[in-house]
């Protein structure tokens, strides 16, 4: 309990106050761009903090990315533009609230669902961090693979009534997510003269999909610059009561669960986090219609995840001294800017920078309440400008975030490539979903399911030896075939009225 | 029913495309036995098939439905917040999206060579003009504005450069 | 009191000639402040490199450094920045092999052949790591296990195009084995992979694993270099267990081609002298880098060597052509 004494050293530090709050805005902000990720947000400050006091730089840090991670949902519920990857999950419902007329509740939603989780991740983080390490262990090739197809499976059960549709979109997904270094030959596919040997940038498909097909839907409506003027006018922050929290319990326990496993796991982060927490709450609600209708549980359960993924993403980087992400990368070349050497043994040479970051931590994601509340005061305001300016101003917002990645307008191409894809899969009837969830679970899923055969010389036997990935994918199986049977169930009726 | 044929022609043509780009990617002998291109085969192949049973699916489903009255058809193209509003027709309506695309198009193709102010600003006089506003001071002034609040945000706040254009090169 | 002025003065005098070529030479050189790009991400390992350097190096050169992160394209943005910024010294490239396969590789329109190498500074050793209980004591134990058990030994290495990877099929030649070769997406990645026993030998750098090491959970089995490293004297080289193999994985720094004389001199001095600075010693050798300090006559062809042996592999290899 000595690390008790540290942590409330921090609290009284002032310095470890304003980087708190200081790196919560900047995290919002930077979020809240699309293009500016959680990890660009925090290299952008890294050089400022060379000056700073070690425990306030790596406040500065770890607050800007809670920040960032629920800075990305703000323009996913208000503007259907994902700042984040992460938030592209939130972007599906929430942007449906918003268009119902309930935007402010899907924002105090995603608000308050986002500061428990934080603090849930917190709390993980402070009591079980040696546990949450040896699970991060656990998770090899096979089990990685595994987790990724039972992210997929839910294809099968989300697209009933056009199971086809659901599973080519998600196959397109896939197919993009292929795109650039081979994850073990290291040749270059489709990199299209090597400008793609990175691969495509999923923020970049990300916006395309949701908000550029979106301002093109809108401007094909008759009379679009007139409508919806009254409704969006409404829109007023409304944090959601402790009735509607604890009716939301099941949504956010399952971001809570993934959260903490996906931050823990190397490679995975927020976005399947994310992604893997909204389909699973939509297969275990009580009201799976109303997902991708505007379902609060569809915004409750990403946003849990995504915000207890930003403190326990750093029990790999505290206890192995590894980034399990890029946010992650730059916390720890924070540290060492610092000459802190993170691992295992520093609880034990630097507690008062551990405890300190916990404490920073807890401001941080209490203190996000209130920046939060006063932050979208401005981000309702520019929302509520009339329609043609704002879709306009969406639009250059896109371009500004999709250049700042790599400052390349041959990004800008794939954006407004993207963003035509989105429109016609509108205009045929093809769902997102699948399209995302290809997209980030993709690589995790290829990457593995080789690297597991190249362990075992070919022998597929690995996916069911390992107890993991036994599971994993015989969970997904199950899944599988119910959605089938309802699937087919569904047409049997369908045929017989 | 057209539209899922034709969706179904188009995705099977990609498959198809995406295969030969497949056999396209080196071979290596650092590669596995899946190949660098296994998995992007098996993904052509997969939407291949898909694609054929889609268009099966909709042709069995137009001669069983031939037989009765056409149903799904007429679906509204889209539905906004709960309301339907009248479709005039979808031909119109693609059209005016492209249109909103091509904007985009013509802001990425300037983008370089006008700088990011200067584009943003006719960007965002574009869409505003797009929608059918007559042009007004306010709409300029609120073109600048905006236009001035991104690079603001992304040059000042963040240190993000943003294209500057052939301007500076005109002055030196 | 004129007497105590003069000899405050002689004495001023006195200080200054001692410090002479410290003073000359930062006024020598053209420029005040330097832009030091790299295309490292802040926080990431060639920028807290430069950053470093940039601390001790400036005093020394008389000069204030920026850092500058030009990300994109796995290093082509930053070298067309580079080859395309005058050659007056007053920017530079931190290079790394990255550079040279981003040139081979991606093939952008600015390679590593438009810039001309300065100093190199540091060679990064690599290194072969162990799970503290694992079997294997040194690199002969893994040689002659994987001699016994062919395309059974596990080497887990980061990225798939990376030096790392490379190495590990000339240790296959040299050694005359044939082991089972795992990538991963980061040295992160490869040292869970070794801590869980998805890879039995790990490929990395000892920067990335210091906290590992200290904390006693893996144990180094052999390094890539000419000689012990100072930090850890009791892991032989692989060439001392008989496996003739020596990786230069270097760091140096490069600017636009044609650089004047007088600024490649001034890099050259400054350079010696700052390895030789205790707190800059003190962090490099935290990192376990191998001070290996090179003039532009020698980097020069040390680069062009290494990039013929890189295009070599690639080829043979047939990850790219080498048109």
């Amino acid at each position: 309990m000595e690390g008790l004494g540290y942590a409330l050293d921090a609290l009284l530090n002032y310095g470890v106050l304003l980087a708190a709050a200081g790196g919560v805005v900047w995290g919002i902000l930077g979020g809240a761009l699309p293009g500016i990720s959680p990890s660009i947000a925090m290299a952008l400050l890294l050089p400022f903090t060379y000056a700073m006091e070690p425990v306030v730089a790596i406040v500065l840090l770890a607050s800007t990315y809670v920040g960032a991670e629920y800075g990305g949902s703000i323009p996913a519920i208000l503007i259907r533009t994902p700042g984040t990857n992460a938030s592209a999950a939130t972007a599906i419902d929430g942007y449906e609230m918003q268009k119902q007329g309930r935007g402010g509740e899907a924002l105090g939603l995603s608000l308050m669902t986002g500061v428990l989780g934080g603090l849930f991740g917190l709390a993980l983080l402070v009591l079980l961090t040696e546990p949450l390490a040896r699970v991060a262990l656990l998770f090899t090739p096979p089990a990685y693979f595994a987790l990724g197809v039972l992210g997929l499976s839910v294809i099968a059960s989300l697209s009933e009534g056009s199971m086809l549709k659901g599973l080519m979109a998600g196959v397109v997904g896939l197919m993009i997510a292929t795109v650039g270094t081979d994850s073990v030959s290291g040749v270059g596919r489709f990199t299209y003269r090597s400008e793609l040997l990175e691969g495509v940038p999923f923020i970049l498909v990300m916006v395309g999909v949701f908000a550029v097909s979106e301002l093109m839907l809108q401007s094909s409506q008759p009379d679009w610059s007139k409508a919806e003027k009254d409704k969006v006018r409404d829109t007023r922050l409304k944090l959601p009561s402790v009735a509607t929290l604890w009716r939301l319990r099941r949504a956010q326990g399952i971001g809570w669960f993934f959260g903490a496993l996906e931050g823990v796991m190397p490679g995975a982060g927020g976005s399947v986090a994310a992604f893997m927490s909204y389909n699973e709450a939509r297969r275990w609600s009580k009201e799976p219609g109303k997902f991708g209708h505007g379902s609060e549980e569809g915004v409750a359960a990403p946003e849990s995840a995504n915000n207890v993924v930003a403190c326990t993403a750093l029990v790999p980087t505290l206890s192995f001294g590894i980034p399990g992400s890029n946010s992650t990368a730059v916390l720890l070349g924070g540290l060492l800017i610092h000459g802190l050497q993170p691992g295992p043994l520093l609880f034990t040479q630097r507690p008062d920078i551990v405890y300190g970051l916990f404490a920073g931590l807890l401001l941080a994601n209490v203190g996000m309440l209130i920046i939060g509340m006063l932050i979208l005061t401005p981000a309702i305001w520019l929302v509520n400008r009339p329609k043609p300016y704002l879709m306009g101003f969406i639009y250059a917002l896109v371009f500004a975030g999709a250049y700042s990645i790599d400052h390349s307008v041959f990004d800008l191409g794939i954006v407004l490539a993207a963003g035509l894809l989105g429109y016609v899969m509108r205009v045929f009837g093809f769902p997102f979903l699948p399209l995302v969830l290809g997209l980030v679970l993709g690589y995790m899923i290829e990457a593995n399911y080789r690297r597991a055969l190249v362990s075992t010389n070919g022998d597929h036997m690995v996916f069911v030896q390992d107890p993991i990935s036994l599971f994993l994918l015989a969970t997904a199986l199950l899944f599988v075939v119910i959605s089938g049977v309802r699937e087919i169930s569904i047409r049997r009726r369908a045929r017989a009225t | 029913m057209a539209r899922d044929i034709l969706a179904g022609l188009v995705l099977l043509g990609f498959a198809i495309m995406v295969w030969i780009a497949a056999e396209a990617i080196r071979e290596t002998p650092l590669d596995d036995e899946v190949g660098a291109d296994g998995f992007p085969k098996l993904l052509a192949g997969s939407l291949g098939v898909l694609a054929l049973l889609l268009i099966g699916q909709t042709l069995l489903a137009r001669r069983r439905g031939a037989k009765r009255a056409p149903s799904a058809a007429a679906e509204p193209l889209v539905t906004r917040g709960g309301t339907e509003t009248p479709v005039p027709s979808p031909g119109r309506q693609h059209l005016r999206a492209a249109g909103m695309l091509a904007i985009g198009i013509v802001y990425v193709a300037v983008l370089e060579t006008l700088g990011f102010i200067l584009s943003t600003l006719l960007l965002l006089l574009a869409v505003a003009l797009y929608s059918g506003r007559p042009p007004t001071i306010g709409m300029a002034a609120l073109a600048v504005a905006g236009a001035a609040l991104l690079y603001a945000l992304f040059v000042r706040v963040l240190g993000v450069p943003l294209p500057s254009g052939i301007w500076p090169g005109l002055v030196s | 009191m004129m007497k105590t002025l003069a000899s405050i003065a002689f004495a001023g005098a006195v200080a200054l000639g001692l410090c002479a070529p410290m003073a000359a030479q930062a006024q020598d050189y053209p420029h005040d402040t330097v832009t030091l790009v790299t295309h490292s991400s802040p926080g990431g390992g060639t920028d807290v490199f430069l950053r470093e350097l940039s601390k001790h190096l400036g005093p020394i050169m008389g000069v204030n450094f920026v850092v500058e992160n030009v990300r994109g394209g796995g290093g082509a943005k930053a070298m067309a920045k580079l080859a395309t910024s005058p050659a007056d010294g007053s920017i530079f490239y931190g290079t790394t092999p990255s550079y040279i396969n981003a040139s081979l590789l991606s093939k952008p329109e600015y390679t590593f052949e438009h810039l001309d190498p300065v100093v190199n500074i540091f060679i990064d050793p690599q290194i072969l790591y162990v799970r503290k209980d694992s079997p294997y004591k040194s690199l002969t134990d893994v040689v002659n296990d994987a001699k016994a058990r062919p395309k059974q030994v596990k080497f887990a290495v980061s990225t798939p195009a990376s030096l790392d990877r490379q190495v590990i099929e000339q240790f296959k030649q040299v050694a005359g084995v044939d082991v089972i070769t795992i990538t991963h997406d980061g040295g992160g990645d490869v040292l869970l992979s070794v801590l869980n026993g998805t890879g039995d030998v790990g490929v990395g750098e000892v920067q990335e694993l210091r906290g590992q090491i200290d904390a006693g959970e893996i144990r180094l089995i052999t390094s890539y270099t000419e000689e012990r490293l100072s930090g850890f004297p009791d892991v032989p080289t692989a060439r001392e267990q008989g496996i003739e193999l020596v990786v230069n994985k270097f760091r140096g720094i490069a600017g636009p081609k044609g650089l004047p004389e007088d600024v490649v001199k001034a890099w050259e001095t400054a350079v010696q002298k700052v390895l030789e600075v205790p707190e800059f010693k003190k962090w490099y050798e935290a990192g376990a880098l191998l001070p290996a300090f090179m003039s532009q006559a020698e980097y020069g062809p040390f680069v062009q060597n290494f990039a013929k042996e890189q295009q070599a592999f690639f080829t043979e290899y047939n990850i790219t052509t080498d048109e």
